[in-house]
């Protein structure tokens, strides 16, 4: 059982990094010639995706102009055998973008607070009864009153109240050479507008008996941010070198398109820049409501993640503690401890926005490989032109008559869209 | 009589002309359709020469239960595209994510939380959007709606278009043939037909709400359309292959006619009810007449009323300037208030100066001042009466939820309500108004549909919205659902 299963892992895998090569070449082809790769974590498959490319982590260059390039990563938290394993996987796919996400707030701006301790002491200084005694209070010298009236009482009897206290006291000590404590606190904060930042590509892996993982390679450049704003402010943008029909971009091969998510930006038949949002859902049960609804709920992941793309507020904080404390004993014993602790907390919000000229260019559905359940999935196009013409009908449809047409935009990069490789072009 | 209506085809104006154009297009539309359907596109924008922009939505018709339910499904399922598309989709989206990790000696534990939550949000009006007939691909069968800006242009020029020409409306409707019924598919192409020369003039309201908050999805499409049919006439019909009944009918809805009445519009708001109020027994008949002309449901009864007409009516004395001889004239005001709120619909007043009378005695010259100013305030009215009506239709109307037997323990319960009307396609801008001393408490909000779908929905929803104490419904009317707790 345990062999099939990791083989099927491996073609999983290995599916999903040829899918994600796939979204600048030929991804059938791909997927079909290299199904053979053996099975690699989600984090070698984007060091190698970004080592091909010659992309590194942060501010990179393509002709002279400037990009980032941010990596973020996800887990599947639903076993395998859960209901919920297809909706996980796109949380999986959510938290790894958000993930990026936040390393791109930090990299604007980042405010960052540390904290560190370090205790050094030989021998024992005594109690501090009388510090504590400052502190006693009122409940703390109510159980006070009540002990000594006990302690009296045991003395009356002929008993000493404080000879195990004591003892155990003298016994520390006396053992106790020397301590050493130290800690550290890292903490970090950071806010930022993120527009315009997309899905470069998308890897999944899951290892045998392991949980599964998403990881994406998100890019930001200003010709990414000039669509972006287009979306809020209804400009227009200039148009570079015709490609194929970005129906005709799009992998045909479902088992490609599972690992696809996320917002693309593309480059039509008339060299218009067109976003693409791939979107996915699992449905709750088999029937056909369950079924409607997913495939609804995947149109709403891709719309999001126009949203999204058109910019969204991210906040991140991060806390980390690291302390330890060593012990030595006269014995030449030597007690160690660590406490350590982790937490990040991601917010991210995108205020209502009414986006016009969202079209459904594809509806497909496929079984999940290794989870055997339904995905469905929807790919969404919005495009300058498209909001154009919907506003066009929207004001015909109000007697508002054809609108003057909005100037064109020259973005401070230009378009020069006349490389090989078609995403790479679109950014 | 066929001939008759196909010459008044021949006369209409280049507005049909552009429909009729889009429709002899129609064999390619559906070519389009049918490779959309087989490649899981559901709906396509573009551009072309013959119709400017346009929009191609298709939605697969059900299987299960009555075909006439699943059409009309499919129908507003792609109505609903058209109008995220053309209006747009109001998109919200909030993601919290928290990691944390801890390790205390040799105990370690890792903790991770993640939520999203996505809000989708149509509303629109649409014209000229019309059902160019059905496709069949892998087994299922899709309604095709297609919406172009010269189709769009044509309805709001027939829209606007006052009393100019008699108006006929050409449309073309299909059905599925399912399991060779040729009649049903004749009956359900037919009213199909009708639906859409109704919406081609008036447009559909197209309201939708979607949530998705992880795995909880829900959604809801509203839409309605209003409209008045004088008369039918099939030119053409037939099967279109196997599995497609097409019925080509003209349909007489005159322009002038349509906004002439209000009947259909305001029933599809409900069962919208006026009561006349006035001191002069003369005028408040010409009133009522003219409103029930109109097609507005004039009642006696001023408790089942949601509208007020009230009129105020005075004779002032006049001497003819040249001859001397006594006249009359009236000063007529109209104003048109929600009953329940006093909110001011409309105002109107009379010229007085076109209503003085100097013939007869006192009696005649009064009736016939009222005569003349009833007719001179009928343009003016009808004007602002069709403003109102249009303004219920498209931007909503205020609507009331009301509940006896209130209390202050209900008070959560009255805001989770409130919360879940905002949620009803159709309905927004909820206030809540509670006296718990008096025990009763309402909810106003603008409603742009009638008050059964409202009630429907709200029974639903007052189900899933965490509602502690359910209140009991009791009764409803075209602006107000009553409850009691």
């Amino acid at each position: 059982m345990n062999y099939p299963r990791t083989l099927l892992a491996a073609v999983v895998a290995a599916t999903t990094f040829c899918a994600a090569y796939a979204q600048e070449a030929t991804p059938e082809d791909v997927v079909a010639t290299e199904a053979a790769v053996e099975s690699k974590s989600v984090h070698d498959m984007v060091d190698e995706y970004l080592n091909a490319k010659g992309y590194s982590e942060g501010e990179n260059t393509k002709g002279g102009k400037p990009f980032y390039v941010a990596v973020g990563y996800g887990v599947i938290q639903a076993p395998l055998e859960n209901r919920s394993y297809i909706d996980s996987r796109v949380n999986a796919y959510n938290k790894a973008m958000l993930d990026a996400k936040a390393k791109m707030a930090e990299y604007l701006e980042v405010a960052i607070r540390t904290e560190t301790e370090h205790d050094y002491a030989e021998g024992n200084f005594g109690g501090n009864e009388e510090a504590e005694a400052d502190s006693l209070s009122i409940t703390s010298k109510i159980k006070s009153l009540i002990n000594a009236k006990l302690d009296k009482a045991l003395r009356e009897e002929g008993l000493d109240p404080d000879k195990a206290e004591r003892e155990a006291r003298e016994r520390i000590a006396k053992k106790q050479l020397n301590s050493d404590f130290y800690k550290k606190v890292i903490s970090t904060a950071a806010k930022a507008e993120i527009t315009g930042m997309q899905v470069m590509c998308a890897f999944e892996g899951v290892p045998a008996g392991g949980k599964g993982q998403i990881g994406v390679v998100a890019i930001w450049s200003p010709k990414l941010q000039a669509m972006a704003q287009s979306i809020s402010r209804g400009t227009r943008l200039p148009s570079g070198v015709g490609k194929k029909p970005v129906k005709e971009q799009i992998p045909s091969d479902n088992k490609v398109l599972l690992s696809t998510f996320g917002v693309q930006q593309k480059i039509d038949e008339n060299g218009d820049l067109v976003l693409v949002a791939f979107g996915q859902a699992g449905a709750v049960t088999d029937s056909p409501q369950s079924a409607n609804a997913a495939r609804n709920k995947a149109k709403m992941q891709a719309m999001a993640a126009i949203r999204e793309f058109a910019g969204e507020s991210v906040a991140v904080t991060s806390d980390a503690v690291n302390a330890e404390n060593v012990e030595e004993f006269e014995n030449a014993a030597e007690e160690y401890e660590d406490v350590s602790a982790y937490s990040q907390k991601i917010k991210a919000a995108a205020e209502k926005m009414n986006i016009t000229g969202i079209a459904t260019i594809k509806n497909w559905d496929c079984k999940h490989p290794l989870a055997a359940r339904t995905v469905y999935g929807a790919i969404c196009t919005w495009s300058p032109k498209q909001a154009i013409n919907a506003k066009d009908m929207s004001n015909a449809m109000n007697g508002a008559g054809t609108p003057q047409p909005q100037p064109v935009v020259n973005t401070t990069d230009g378009i020069q869209n006349r490389g090989a490789d078609g995403d790479e072009d679109a950014f | 009589m066929k001939k008759a209506v196909l010459s008044k085809i021949a006369a209409i104006s280049a507005v049909l002309t552009i429909m009729l154009a889009a429709e002899a297009a129609e064999p390619d539309w559906l070519v389009t359709a049918k490779t959309m359907a087989e490649d899981g596109e559901q709906t396509r924008i573009g551009r072309s020469d013959e119709t400017g922009g346009y929009v191609i939505a298709i939605a697969k018709i059900g299987e299960t239960g009555d075909e006439a339910e699943m059409l009309n499904a499919a129908r507003i399922a792609a109505k609903r595209l058209v109008a995220g598309i053309v209006g747009g989709e109001n998109v919200e989206v909030a993601e919290h994510f928290s990691a944390s990790e801890s390790a205390n000696g040799d105990d370690a534990a890792t903790s991770e939380t993640y939520s999203q939550s996505v809000k989708v949000n149509v509303d629109a009006i649409l014209k000229g959007a019309m059902t160019i007939g059905t496709v069949n691909a892998d087994d299922s069968c899709y309604t095709v709606l297609l919406a172009t800006q010269k189709n769009a242009d044509a309805s709001v020029a027939m829209d606007s278009a006052v009393g100019d020409n008699p108006n006929v409306v050409k449309v073309v409707g299909f059905a599925p043939i399912s399991g060779g019924d040729i009649a049903t598919a004749q009956r359900m192409a037919s009213e199909s037909a009708k639906s859409q020369a109704i919406e081609q003039v008036l447009g559909t309201a197209v309201a939708a709400a979607d949530t998705s908050m992880n795995d909880k999805a829900s959604a809801k499409v509203f839409a309605s359309a209003a409209g008045f049919i004088k008369q039918f006439r099939v030119i053409q019909e037939g099967k279109v292959g196997d599995a497609t009944y097409r019925v080509e009918v003209v349909i007489e809805v005159a322009k002038d006619e349509l906004l002439k009445s209000y009947k259909a519009a305001l029933e599809a708001l409900g069962d919208v009810r006026f009561h006349v109020e006035c001191g002069n027994t003369f005028i408040r008949e010409k009133v009522i007449e003219a409103f029930s002309e109109w097609g507005c449901n004039v009642t006696e009864d001023r408790e089942y009323a949601q509208y007020l007409i009230a009129c105020h009516g005075s004779f002032q004395g006049v001497t003819h300037p040249a001859n001397g001889s006594d006249g009359t004239r009236c000063v007529l005001s109209i104003r048109i208030v929600d009953r329940a709120t006093g909110r001011e619909m409309l105002t109107a007043q009379n010229d007085t100066r076109k209503s003085v009378a100097f013939t007869g005695d006192e009696t005649r010259r009064r009736r016939l001042s009222a005569e003349k100013a009833m007719k001179e305030i009928h343009g003016t009215i009808h004007g602002k009466l069709d403003e109102m009506v249009r303004g219920m239709v498209a931007s909503g109307r205020d609507a009331r939820l009301e509940f006896d037997n209130y209390s202050e323990a209900y008070a959560a319960s009255l805001d989770a309500i409130a919360a879940a009307l905002d949620k009803i396609p159709g309905c927004e801008a909820p206030k809540t108004k509670a006296d718990a001393e008096r025990g009763v408490a309402t909810i106003v909000f603008r409603c742009k549909t009638d008050m059964d779908t409202v009630r429907k929905y709200l029974n639903d929803v007052i189900d899933t919205a965490g509602v502690a104490f359910k209140p009991h419904q009791i009764g409803f009317d075209a602006n107000s659902v009553s409850f009691t707790w």
